[in-house]
């Protein structure tokens, strides 16, 4: 009886063993080639924009100032009514209070403008771009795309140690060449090609800000590239 | 789907243990206690029809009458795991051989247990392609070749055998061996590693279980 549940339990195990094996796979997976994030900021715009905040802050300050003064002088006008000048007081306090009505509206006015910039400041911050197109020299295929991004993800050609895009930014067409060592990695069952040691080679932006996450081996997949155009 | 061919064998060969077993108690019958027994892994010919192994065992068990057995098996394995990897093909093929000691223990006149410790040893070659997608460049491709690569292991086991074809004169066995391999060493390689060593298995961790079914045949020239 033993001798049979173990020829029973073999059996099993055996059965279980043979139908896993019979799994089929697809060899050619998409997605596993380098990478690496781009964003993109408008150079300018961000520096107008900022410089016109700037402007608005330092009037406000002023404005401030201002208030803080006539509020005082409204106060001391006041106190002044009761006064044998009561009627010099009360011409001052009704110019006082004009005058602060005038500002307070100025001001809030600004504020609002002010609030404006802020906004567009933070969407220019943001790198919120849409791009024309994307395709490099050598590439299979010219991208192109149909909503506004904050991050772009730029492939790495996978048989070159040099990646040379061109990329479409309202019209005008910018350049990125990159270099990078190729290092054969297993990860997660996969063998893929990572690109490590990645610097800048050429480009036509304004500025590039290489960010790595580990300045020592500075992989493709873990890095972001800032672009100012 | 390939024919689960090891499947039917094993099915036939446990229905007809069962039914062997309900006749052992009317029957008489000889049985050697030592001699020399040529042993052939037949769990291995459902490989022969699938297209991911091709494998073949073969063994001799020297029984002693105190119920040790000395036993030298030998083979050759190519293995070509589909999940090994998720974007490559991978193949290794070689040949590998066992010794070891065996106790036999009798369950009744025709049936045993049996207990072994096994060192096993593999000399394979294996060789990899894989491809790396590309949609916006062209796909990589590349592949890579090793030779004389070499692989040591420990086993232990257990096993079940029952006499079949009591009618007749010789003896054949039919049995099972469930075994648990301790991998010593192995030829290693960065960072694409050797994957499935032949007569041994997975390298993905440095144990693994493994199930073969055998026919024996006690060759008669011993002492009985």
């Amino acid at each position: 009886m033993i001798k049979k549940s173990f020829f029973y339990i073999l059996l099993l195990t055996s059965s279980v063993c043979f139908f896993m094996s019979c799994e089929e796979n697809e060899l050619s997976i998409d997605g596993i080639d380098p990478f690496l994030r781009v964003r993109f900021f408008d150079n300018d715009s961000i520096t107008l924009v900022a410089d016109s905040v700037a402007i608005f802050d330092l009037r406000l300050e002023e404005l401030d100032s201002l208030l803080g003064i006539i509020s005082a002088e409204i106060d001391t006008a006041r106190d002044s009514l009761n006064t044998a000048d009561s009627l010099f007081y009360q011409n001052l306090l009704e110019q006082l209070e004009a005058q602060q009505t005038s500002l307070e509206e100025e001001e809030s006015e600004r504020d609002s403008v002010r609030t404006i910039f802020t906004d567009i400041q933070s969407r220019l911050n943001s790198g919120e771009i849409l791009l024309d197109s994307l395709t490099g020299d050598g590439a299979a295929l010219t991208e192109t795309f149909d909503e506004v991004q904050t991050e772009y993800i730029f492939r790495l050609n996978p048989n070159a140690d040099i990646s040379t895009f061109f990329i479409s930014i309202r019209g005008n067409i910018d350049t990125l060449s990159l270099g990078y060592e190729r290092v054969t990695q297993v990860i997660e069952r996969n063998i893929l090609v990572q690109a490590q040691n990645l610097d800048t080679l050429d480009h036509s932006f304004l500025k590039l800000e290489i960010n790595c996450q580990d300045t020592a081996t500075c992989i493709s997949d873990e890095t972001t590239i800032r672009a100012y155009y | 789907m390939k024919l689960p061919l090891g499947l039917i064998i094993s099915l036939a060969i446990c229905l007809n243990s069962g039914f062997l077993q309900a006749q052992t108690d009317v029957d008489t019958i000889m049985v050697r206690t030592s001699g020399l027994a040529v042993l052939l892994d037949i769990g291995k010919a459902n490989s022969f029809i699938a297209d991911y192994e091709n494998k073949f065992e073969a063994g001799l068990h020297y029984m002693m009458k105190n119920g040790l057995a000395v036993v030298v098996e030998g083979g050759s394995g190519t293995l070509t795991p589909n999940n090994a990897f998720e974007n490559a093909n991978y193949e290794s093929s070689g040949f590998y051989g066992r010794i070891g000691l065996d106790y036999h223990m009798h369950i009744d006149a025709t049936s045993k247990f049996i207990f072994g410790l096994r060192y096993g040893q593999s000399s394979f070659d294996d060789n990899f392609n894989f491809i790396v997608g590309s949609e916006f460049w062209q796909g990589f491709e590349d592949s890579d070749m090793r030779t004389e690569l070499d692989a040591s292991w420990f086993e232990i086991g257990i096993s079940t055998e029952t006499q079949i074809l009591r009618e007749s004169t010789t003896q054949f066995y039919l049995g099972w061996h469930l075994r648990w391999r301790y991998l010593i060493e192995y030829t290693e390689f960065e960072p694409v590693d050797v994957y499935s060593i032949p007569g041994y298995g997975r390298t993905v961790d440095n144990s693994v279980p493994a199930v073969n079914l055998y026919l024996k045949y006690v060759i008669p020239f011993s002492s009985q």
